[in-house]
């Protein structure tokens, strides 16, 4: 059964990858609109390319998580949260996006932590809102 | 209700309903009508049942192999997931890529952790419906 959830998670991630560097591309255009001496080497393109792809790759896939019906909901919602926090602290400091500083390593982990669960609730429950709704209809 | 046969051998096959409203009964007339016209077989091991639409929760994918579940049983279907959805009764609906549910069948809607909706069905399998589908599911339940 979790061969089944491990291939999904391969198919959703390598289906997503491809944005990440695409989303890189627009916001490193947009940064050298309106930054004057703005420029990258070689190593940084690639190292930003390849960093947004895994990063990508594993945002989407690690959305299978929740439906591994095996695993507890606190489970299930540990192992996104880490998973994604992991690409994206890994992403940044790769990319020097942040500093690799305790202080700044905190404030970006407070940050990303209430960021994650305002976006969670949120969407919980938008979808919460709407299967009551249709399991109004089923009755 | 009235019941008329008219018998001539001549014209397409064709069942037409005058109903009130689209009810249980509408639907086990659609569920034998389209039963007869695609005969759909499932097999478990090398035994063949002809499957009892009503009965099905839903058809699924798994490993590149088409199943009906039913509260007893999941049995092999030979069509693919995308000739199902066009010989299906509407009462079922696709809720993801690979799953074909049967909304009579369906015990309540869920929202998972992750901010998908589910579905539980009668008998506590459960699947989810994609982003991509739930428009349609709610129009399908008249949201």
């Amino acid at each position: 059964m979790m061969k089944k959830y491990a291939v999904e998670f391969l198919r959703r991630g390598m289906a997503f990858a491809g944005f990440g560097p695409i989303i890189m591309g627009i916001v490193y255009f947009s940064i050298d609109m309106n930054l004057d001496n703005f420029s990258l080497n070689g190593t940084e393109v690639l190292a930003a390319i390849i960093s947004t792809y895994i990063l990508a790759f594993l945002q989407a896939g690690a959305s299978v998580f929740n439906q591994i019906e095996e695993w507890s909901l606190g489970k299930s919602l540990f192992w996104h949260f880490l998973t994604i926090y992991v690409a994206y602290v890994g992403c940044y400091l790769i990319n020097s996006w942040i500093p690799f500083e305790p202080m700044f390593l905190v404030v970006f982990t407070a940050v990303f932590t209430i960021g994650y669960f305002i976006i969670w609730f949120i969407v919980y429950f938008s979808v919460k809102a709407t299967s009551k709704k249709l399991n109004s209809k089923l009755k | 209700m009235k019941f008329k046969l008219i018998i001539d051998k001549e014209r397409e096959e064709e069942l037409i309903i005058y109903s009130h409203n689209k009810d249980k009964f509408t639907d086990e007339i659609e569920a034998l009508c389209k039963s007869r016209s695609c005969d759909l077989v499932g097999y478990k091991e090398k035994e063949a049942v002809i499957l009892d639409l009503l009965e099905v929760n839903c058809f699924t994918v798994e490993d590149n192999k088409v199943f009906a579940i039913t509260d007893k049983e999941r049995l092999q279907i030979k069509q693919r997931i995308y000739m199902l959805e066009e010989q299906l009764p509407s009462f079922f609906i696709k809720i993801n890529q690979s799953c074909i549910a049967n909304i009579k069948r369906i015990a309540r809607f869920d929202a998972s952790i992750g901010g998908n909706l589910t579905v539980r069905f009668k008998n506590g399998y459960t699947d989810y419906v994609s982003r991509r589908n739930i428009k349609t599911v709610k129009e399908r339940m008249g949201l």
